[in-house]
């Protein structure tokens, strides 16, 4: 079903509707949040805090471009908050490394593959700037303009960090073929 | 492969798995963020009437405030009569019988100021019911609030014949939905009901309701009364006053006013009406046209059809996902429970029509994924347990409706009018599913003739039939005579 008739009947107080943007954007999101952080616990609170927070304006909500867009900036932006909230904390994030989660607790969290730990340990060398400017363009399909706006900073700038971020990138990834 | 072509081939293969505890958080909290903000005060799209008088505590109170009027008119009439004229039993008959009704008047927000510190402008309410023909015009205002802004929120319902039309006029945008001539019936009754049901409802909460003084408006005197109501929410503190003008002789309310408590300033106003009933509808007043300058979110011809049902919950995880949506009730008179459900498994490989194979009229139910096995009643300490059977099946869109009666195994309690039922459900999946479900089944209808049993039940199973028509073979007489069976087994 079509975005925009999910969101309708959201608006009209149809939990259904809801339910089923959730099933729908769930995954991407947490994978796009993976890839962001590098940690689950983020990821999942990251995730979390933008659906209760869309839950709970989408009576409001104007849909103006696209959805998914839409919610992989919120949950780019919240990504950013978290990190920058326990790094104040003094909490490192290389204790949560993605092996941390125990794969014989299926109800505790959430569970990656190879890929995506690949992907994240990959994206993990990146500046977080750099990083998030690479995920959404690669991943999220944003436009520039999009994430410069998402992140409050000028065009230029996105262009340049996701510039930086996929040269960063090449070697990253010929050194992994190497290994 | 260009680090980017690789970035994007890694995204393609990546895949999460959610555990059940995070998942069941993660759409519960957003689940009740959304219901939430459902019930504020704010309505941007509302396709009911009801719903509207449902989600906004001043429309509420309102209702309720009108409701007095008439309780009010019983205490004026007992005053005067050695013995009393009205018993509590007449009074939803007293308001039933007005055949138009016109609130006009002003909603105000006392517990919100402008960012500024300015008070919010108050909205002006122009509502119309047209009982007789089924029509209604309905404002909803609300609030959205932040640190840096105040925006307010206006939208409106005009209800006639088949069509509903939603006036947003905040976003200055309008949708039109369809209505089937049954959901019409239906939402007549409802808000029929919701009226009366307001009544005994706050007979209870009042509380030094007296009388405060005497005005002239236009010539005639009105007694000024004022009477205090418990928060409809937190049902703990008294957080509104309702100050309403009713002219001794004839019962005729001229003005109603409802102040909040609010706090660090005290009573402050919050809406201010004049009801007048039976008065002659403007030209124009139902009329679906979209204002210029507004945006047609569709036409009429595109009016997205309402669904029956309402609510629902679901539950996703990795093996599962899992819906279970009562769609429409009824309270039969011997305190038997008419309920249509679903319930599906989108996840699952089994055809959905499998469970209902083989089924008979007051066999077991259909073992679905989630089955509502019993009820009980809702919001109170009760041993009554009723039990469900099959009585008949449907299918519409691809999605099948089970229909069952469900036995109360004791004397039903009056509460379940007021609060309704909760089902108690099972699951028949293995593993299952670490969900909790918090469901509630309405009292709907009261379902008392053959009439109304052909009307509401069959016209139900029909409305959610592909083919129009409700199975055969259902009649009020054999229903009962099933839950009269029921009672007498040794089992119940």
């Amino acid at each position: 079903m079509q975005d925009m008739l999910l969101l309708m009947r959201c608006k009209q107080g149809d939990r259904d509707g809801l339910r089923r943007i959730y099933e729908k954007y769930r995954d991407g999101l947490l994978i796009l949040a993976i890839a962001l952080s590098h940690d689950v616990n983020i990821s999942e609170d990251a995730v979390h805090d933008t659906f209760v927070k869309f839950a709970g304006s989408v009576r409001d909500f104007k849909l103006t471009g696209s959805l998914k867009a839409y919610l992989a900036a919120c949950v780019a932006n919240r990504v950013r908050d978290l990190i920058r909230t326990r790094r104040n904390q003094a909490c490192r994030l290389e204790q949560h490394r993605l092996s941390s989660v125990d794969l014989n607790d299926p109800g505790k969290a959430v569970i990656c593959n190879e890929q995506l730990e690949r992907l994240s340990s990959a994206l993990a060398g990146l500046p977080h700037e750099q990083r998030e400017a690479v995920v959404l363009r690669a991943y999220g399909q944003m436009r520039f303009s999009v994430i410069a706006k998402s992140s409050g900073v000028s065009v230029n700038t996105v262009k340049g960090r996701y510039r930086y971020g996929i040269g960063k990138l090449r070697s990253i990834l010929n050194g992994e073929v190497r290994k | 492969m260009r680090p980017i072509a690789k970035i994007k081939t890694l995204f393609a293969q990546s895949n999460v798995t959610v555990g059940s505890e995070a998942d069941s958080k993660m759409v519960n909290d957003a689940l009740s963020a959304f219901d939430e903000s459902m019930r504020t005060e704010a309505a941007v799209v509302q396709p009911s009437v009801r719903r509207i008088i449902m989600k906004s505590r001043i429309t509420k109170l309102a209702a309720a405030a009108v409701i007095i009027i008439t309780i009010v008119l019983s205490i004026v009439v007992s005053d005067k009569l050695a013995n009393p004229a009205y018993a509590i039993t007449d009074l939803p008959r007293l308001f039933e019988e007005a055949k138009v009704i016109h609130v006009e008047g002003w909603e105000y927000f006392p517990n919100h100021r402008m960012p500024d510190g300015r008070k919010i402008p108050p909205v002006e309410i122009d509502d119309w019911i047209d009982l007789e023909n089924g029509q209604s015009r309905m404002t909803g205002a609300g609030l959205s609030v932040d640190e840096n802004s105040v925006r307010i929120m206006i939208a409106e319902t005009i209800s006639s014949g088949q069509y509903k039309l939603s006036l947003n006029h905040t976003d200055k945008n309008a949708t039109f939905f369809k209505i089937s001539d049954y959901q019409r019936m239906l939402t007549a009754n409802r808000t029929s009901r919701l009226i009366r049901g307001q009544v005994l409802g706050v007979i209870e909460q009042l509380e030094n309701f007296k009388k405060v003084g005497q005005e002239e408006i236009d010539g005639v005197k009105y007694d000024i009364w004022l009477g205090e109501l418990l928060d409809p929410v937190r049902k703990h503190e008294y957080t509104h006053r309702l100050k309403i003008w009713v002219c001794p002789d004839t019962g005729e309310l001229a003005r109603t006013q409802i102040w909040w408590n609010v706090e660090g300033s005290g009573w402050e106003l919050g809406a201010d009406y004049e009801t007048s009933y039976n008065v002659e509808i403007l030209n124009g007043v139902f009329e679906m046209t979209v204002p210029q300058g507004y945006v047609a979110v569709n036409t009429k011809e595109q009016a997205i059809p309402m669904e029956l049902g309402g609510g629902g919950v679901g539950y996703s995880d990795d093996k599962y996902s899992l819906s279970l949506r009562p769609e429409i009730s009824f309270t039969m008179r011997d305190g038997s429970v008419l309920l249509g459900w679903s319930s599906s498994d989108s996840k699952s490989k089994t055809p959905p029509e499998e469970p209902f194979r083989g089924l008979e009229f007051g066999g077991p139910l259909p073992k679905l994924p989630v089955e509502i096995c019993g009820l009980r009643p809702a919001g109170i300490s009760s041993s009554v347990t009723y039990t469900g059977y099959h009585l008949a099946y449907t299918q519409k869109a691809g999605k099948l409706i089970e229909w069952s009666i469900f036995v109360p195994d004791g004397t039903p309690l009056a509460s379940v009018e007021q609060f309704g039922y909760d089902a108690i459900y099972r699951f028949n999946l293995e593993p299952k599913p670490k969900w909790t479900i918090g469901l509630t089944a309405e009292y709907g209808l009261l379902i008392e003739t053959g009439e109304d049993f052909d009307k509401w039940v069959l016209g139900a199973m029909a409305e959610l039939s592909d083919e129009g028509k409700a199975p055969t073979g259902l009649t009020y007489e054999r229903v009962l005579r099933l839950a009269e069976e029921v009672r007498k087994s040794p089992t119940q």
